[in-house]
């Protein structure tokens, strides 16, 4: 029992105190924020389009470096909820892959050839971002209801394939209740390689993985890229942009 | 709205004030620096420790994390996951996890994170404030990895009092200047002439290596099995309940391995080099087991690949003929589950019971069905029997079979038209042991007056005890029980001076995974070695 009565109360009351204050702070700070009528660079995360910042750095949120946006005019830029995501066309190699059944399967051909596809990437001795990502991953599964593997096919693509086996792998999966629709896959590290390039998603060591998530609709060629850490309620909705085209959006 | 929500929260706040000042029952505590404790954990810091390390508690309600939307049990996302199992916090993903150890919580000048978020020390309250709700003492938001927990108060006392010991907790057997390790000795009748060479051999190997130092200033002390004991699980259990070992190395598991591994993952302590065989092979493997020789299964599928590779048994049809016990039985399955990998088709199974063998009438059935290869895993005599009984058919296919399956008398018994035809799959031969490694022994058995019989044992336990030896080193000073199995992973092609080389791997665990075969010459009654060693993959 380590908590004295007084100082916990004091806790209480400051903590109150500051959250009850905290957006007021978040007003001023987008007030700051608002952009000079000149042309300035500001710098922005890729993953985190709404932070920005005057210097070059990393993301705090993520630690991605930021990358230089012009600001060109002073109007207000549309809140991210609004935006329509940028889309990105993707060239993906058909290489053999194994699932977590250990049965050999095409990538493009069995698993994302004119389908919605969420892919995130993780391998299975990562203790730090990945279970976060399989947890978010199984809630979009939940959220997904029916629609998982029916309409909608996930993905967990291995970082790791030289240690991770299909049995490792779905011992992963079976931690995280992955289902029909979730398919987890490694193989051969020089496909392995291959497919990850391609996806952009390669690394030199798996824990210098991202933790992104790759959203997309390989009927119209439309991808996406998000930060697989989000709330689950922004992938599935990502995903419903997906599979309605984004054109309504 | 900004009276409501002030209401609101001094309302939440009073709420839980009332919850955790029911459960206020322990003394005010005083302290605020960390002082090195000393002596064993606590039962609040132990069940700290399981909280902390694996989200486990003993209470009925489990104790869950909160990634965004999502509630996952903790077990899954645990504290040392991210923070590390010494606290020390690392960055991954671009994730950066904070370092935990109660020192740097407290410190008085507070903290500055590179994004910029300040806050000032931790207390106990502001600590468990972090970890149900997600801000720091200066009420920020920490980051988005970081889940909330759902914790009672019990269990969050518990963790905390872990967290003040985190950075003096070092795993059991482990001092600043010693290294407790366990031996278990083989039971049983007749066997304590041998358990007393091993004792002898790994004594003299640490002695020795002490008394040059030890590793990273660290001695290392070897404790054994008592022959009391009623079989070798119990026994170990015992040892580790009087010693708290952080490591057992080399001995023996056979007859218990199921029951080792589970004790050595149930402990978390790291096992080199148990001789048994039946290597519990399982994948994902038992992280904490590492064999050093091959097993029946091991040796059966090199036999595969042996007669896939040299004798183009693909294109014959092959037998797997067996007696319906565990030995027999685990290496047949072996040699099934290979022969479909490398694509042999149509193999003929054929379990027997030692009983009812019928060596002519096996013979004939063979050679009926047109059979090339036979893998004959018959204990006794059942395999010499079959060899006569094929050679009285003018009958002489390949026969392939495992050394320990073999009766010494087959050498000499041998009929001549088996003449290199007859293959057996040996763990070790006696050219395993190098130049080095008999110079070592040489030293060792001279220095401290090793026993002259049970050789291959004591060689067998300084193997392990050598593997033991180099993983600590390659560990590095700043040694845990996790680190070693690191360190044992990476090990590639390292000789023993004894054994085989060794592999290991994050899902490999039998170092020497694979088999000599040997073959008979049957003019000189000899066994005479087919090439070089041949792995099982």
């Amino acid at each position: 029992m380590f908590f004295p009565r007084i100082s916990l109360c004091l806790i209480m009351i400051s903590a109150a105190l500051v959250l009850s204050s905290a957006p007021v702070k978040t007003v001023e700070a987008q007030t700051r924020k608002r952009p000079q009528p000149q042309k300035v660079t500001t710098y922005s995360c890729p993953m985190h389009p709404d932070y920005k910042s005057k210097k070059p750095g990393a993301c705090p949120k993520c630690g991605m470096t930021l990358r230089p946006v012009e600001t060109p005019s002073p109007t207000p830029t549309p809140s991210p909820a609004t935006e329509k995501p940028a889309t990105e066309k993707l060239n993906i190699p058909d290489v053999e892959v194994v699932n977590q059944e250990g049965q050999k399967i095409k990538f493009y051909t069995d698993l994302v050839k004119d389908r919605v596809v969420a892919i995130n990437f993780i391998f299975t001795t990562c203790t730090t971002i990945c279970p976060p990502l399989g947890a978010t991953f199984a809630r979009v599964q939940k959220d997904l209801g029916e629609r998982a593997g029916r309409d909608v096919q996930m993905i967990s693509i291995s970082v790791d394939p030289v240690t991770d086996t299909p049995e490792r792998l779905k011992a992963w999966g079976d931690k995280f209740h992955a289902a029909r629709g979730w398919t987890l896959v490694t193989g051969a590290k020089p496909q392995m390689d291959q497919l990850l390039r391609a996806l952009g998603a390669a690394t030199a060591s798996p824990q210098d993985h991202s933790p992104m998530v790759l959203i997309g609709n390989d009927a119209r060629g439309e991808w996406t890229r998000t930060y697989g850490l989000a709330p689950s309620r922004q992938l599935v909705e990502l995903i419903d942009k997906a599979a309605a085209g984004g054109s309504e959006h | 709205m900004q009276l409501l929500r002030n209401i609101a929260c001094t309302l939440v706040a009073a709420l839980c004030l009332v919850v955790i000042a029911s459960a206020q029952v322990a003394p005010k505590k005083t302290e605020t620096e960390a002082q090195q404790p000393a002596g064993p954990l606590t039962p609040a810091e132990r069940r700290g420790r399981a909280i902390y390390l694996r989200g486990e508690t003993t209470n009925k309600r489990e104790i869950s994390a909160l990634v965004g939307d999502v509630e996952v049990p903790a077990t899954t996302i645990n504290c040392a996951g991210c923070h590390g199992r010494r606290g020390e916090g690392k960055t991954e993903g671009g994730v950066t996890a904070g370092n935990l150890t109660w020192s740097n919580l407290i410190k008085t000048y507070g903290h500055t994170h590179p994004n910029g978020r300040k806050h000032g020390p931790f207390t106990e309250s502001s600590f468990a404030m972090a970890v149900v709700r997600g801000v720091d003492p200066a009420g920020n938001d920490l980051a988005v990895a970081m889940p909330r927990y759902r914790i009672s108060i019990e269990d969050m006392n518990d963790l905390v009092a872990y967290i003040k010991r985190l950075e003096f907790d070092r795993d059991p057997g482990l001092a600043a200047d010693s290294i407790d390790v366990g031996v278990p000795l083989p039971m049983g009748a007749g066997l304590a002439d041998i358990g007393q060479s091993i004792r002898q051999a790994i004594t003299a190997y640490f002695d020795d290596l002490n008394s040059r130092g030890g590793i990273y200033n660290r001695k290392i002390k070897a404790h054994f099995t008592e022959a009391g004991a009623a079989d070798v699980l119990s026994g170990l259990r015992a040892l580790n309940n009087q010693n708290h070992v952080f490591a057992f190395i080399g001995g023996v598991s056979a007859g218990a391995d199921k029951q080792i591994g589970s004790l050595a993952r149930e402990e978390e302590i790291p096992f080199i080099g148990p001789a048994t065989l039946l290597p519990q092979a399982e994948q994902p493997p038992n992280r904490y087991v590492f064999y050093l020789l091959p097993g029946v299964s091991e040796q059966a599928m090199a036999l595969v690949n042996f007669a896939d590779q040299q004798l183009d048994a693909k294109k014959v049809r092959a037998a797997v003929v067996y007696p319906n016990t565990e030995l027999p039985a685990a290496a047949a399955e072996a040699t099934l589950a290979r022969a479909e990998q490398v694509g042999w088709k149509d193999v003929v199974k054929l379990p027997y019971s030692a009983a009812s063998f019928d060596a002519n009438k096996l013979a004939q059935q063979l050679k009926a069905d047109g059979i090339g290869a036979v893998f004959i895993f018959g204990t006794g005599t059942d395999e010499e029997n079959f060899l006569r009984a094929a050679s009285a058919l003018d009958w002489t296919p390949n026969v392939l079979s495992i050394g320990i399956f073999t009766p010494r008398t087959l050498a000499a018994n041998i009929p001549s038209a088996f003449a290199k035809k007859v293959f057996l799959a040996f763990p070790t031969v006696p050219g395993d042991v190098t130049a080095e490694g008999a110079a070592e022994y040489r030293a060792l058995a001279e220095k401290y007056k090793l026993p002259a019989q049970h050789t291959a044992a004591q060689l067998a336990a300084l193997a392990a005890a050598k593997t033991f030896v180099e993983a600590l080193k390659r560990a590095g000073a700043d040694l845990s029980r996790e680190q070693l199995v690191t360190a044992l992973e990476g090990l590639y092609d390292y000789d023993t001076g004894y054994t085989p080389k060794l592999i290991f791997g994050p899902n490999r665990r039998v170092g020497a995974s694979g088999a000599y075969i040997i073959t008979i010459n049957p003019d000189t009654k000899e066994f005479v070695s087919t090439g070089s060693w041949i792995s099982a993959n």
